[in-house]
């Protein structure tokens, strides 16, 4: 079981930070998802889908909690969005704790479209259903994230 | 997808953590064996269970089986007992008596012989008792073929006692009521 887990850990850890932002709710919710996916695995038919199926639990969980917080605001579509200026490879001069770090300054609900969608592969008609909200919503939400990204990384090229 | 979305997502393993804090596991662990423990308790205390039901169950068992009268019969057959016909002749004697009444004042002459008949019995029980928990052994086969022929014999003297009484009653009459000799 300490394999399975060695083998998962990480990418469920930052799975769920990304949507939590919040490192001690994810350590708790990384905790029971393992435990559980230890008690149900006879459940399992595919050992090749333990994976996904860990990640669904993980990522329930985590919106779970967002959206149990109190801060946690109702999603509204973001309009006029400027069409992004596509610089030759700018990013690839930024560290990766950099860019971690900028997702993570990212707002709530910005963020967890923004991993949902790119970083989990979900569909925005998948994540409209799991975060309440519409898809156009989801597609603006997305939008302004990688906005803010592109802004917020920017910047850090000049400092 | 532009080329930042599409570096961002090859490059996912990247913005992993470097290693998630040992607490975490250690937490699992503990949980898990926690459950272990749960279900190895569950079980000491089913297998306590099954003891105890067992032992009810055999108390239960032992009493049922120690109020109940030892099958006589298939005892005897079990062991070849039953070829001098014993229980045969017991029981035509037995059924003689059963039949014959004598007066009510001369019945007390009778309970010394119908205790010792009760006394008998009892020494059979024990004897078959004996053979239904350590198996037959000879000497306990010479003890019933004993039994039979004293109990026949003691029936024979409790039969000529009832005919001598009966004679000398209808010889001088005491005017007693007759009653039955329960045997």
């Amino acid at each position: 079981m300490q394999t399975i887990y060695e083998m998962f850990s990480k990418e469920m850890m930052a799975t769920s930070q990304r949507i939590t932002n919040h490192r001690s709710d994810s350590e708790d919710i990384l905790q029971e998802a393992f435990l559980t996916s230890f008690q149900k695995i006879s459940l399992l038919k595919e050992d090749q889908k333990y994976g996904s199926w860990l990640k669904r639990i993980v990522i329930n969980s985590s919106l779970k909690l967002i959206k149990s917080r109190k801060n946690f605001n109702s999603l509204n579509e973001v309009e006029h969005l400027e069409s992004e200026v596509i610089d030759q490879k700018w990013y690839e001069e930024i560290s990766f704790e950099v860019i971690q770090e900028a997702i993570h300054q990212l707002p709530d609900g910005a963020r967890a479209v923004f991993s949902l969608y790119l970083l989990e592969g979900y569909k925005h008609k998948e994540i409209a259903e799991v975060l309440d909200i519409s898809v156009s919503t989801s597609k603006s939400q997305y939008r302004y994230a990688i906005k803010l990204l592109r802004e917020k990384l920017s910047h850090s090229l000049y400092e | 997808m532009n080329d930042f979305e599409k570096y961002i997502l090859e490059n996912k393993r990247q913005l992993e953590p470097k290693k998630v804090d040992p607490k975490v596991w250690l937490a699992v662990e503990n949980e898990i064996l926690k459950g272990k423990n749960k279900r190895f308790q569950y079980l000491i205390k089913a297998l306590i269970l099954g003891i105890i039901l067992s032992f009810v169950a055999y108390f239960f068992y032992s009493n049922i089986h120690q109020n109940q009268p030892l099958d006589e019969e298939r005892i005897l057959a079990q062991y070849d007992l039953t070829q001098y016909n014993f229980t045969q002749q017991v029981n035509i004697k037995k059924q003689q008596l059963a039949k014959a009444s004598v007066p009510q004042d001369k019945i007390e002459d009778f309970q010394i012989l119908l205790q010792q008949l009760e006394f008998m019995d009892g020494q059979f029980q024990d004897y078959l008792q004996y053979i239904e928990e350590n198996g037959y052994q000879e000497f306990i086969g010479d003890q019933i073929l004993n039994f039979y022929k004293s109990k026949i014999e003691l029936l024979d003297k409790i039969q000529k006692e009832v005919e001598k009484i009966n004679y000398y009653e209808n010889l001088q009459p005491s005017n007693s009521d007759k009653v039955e000799i329960q045997i």
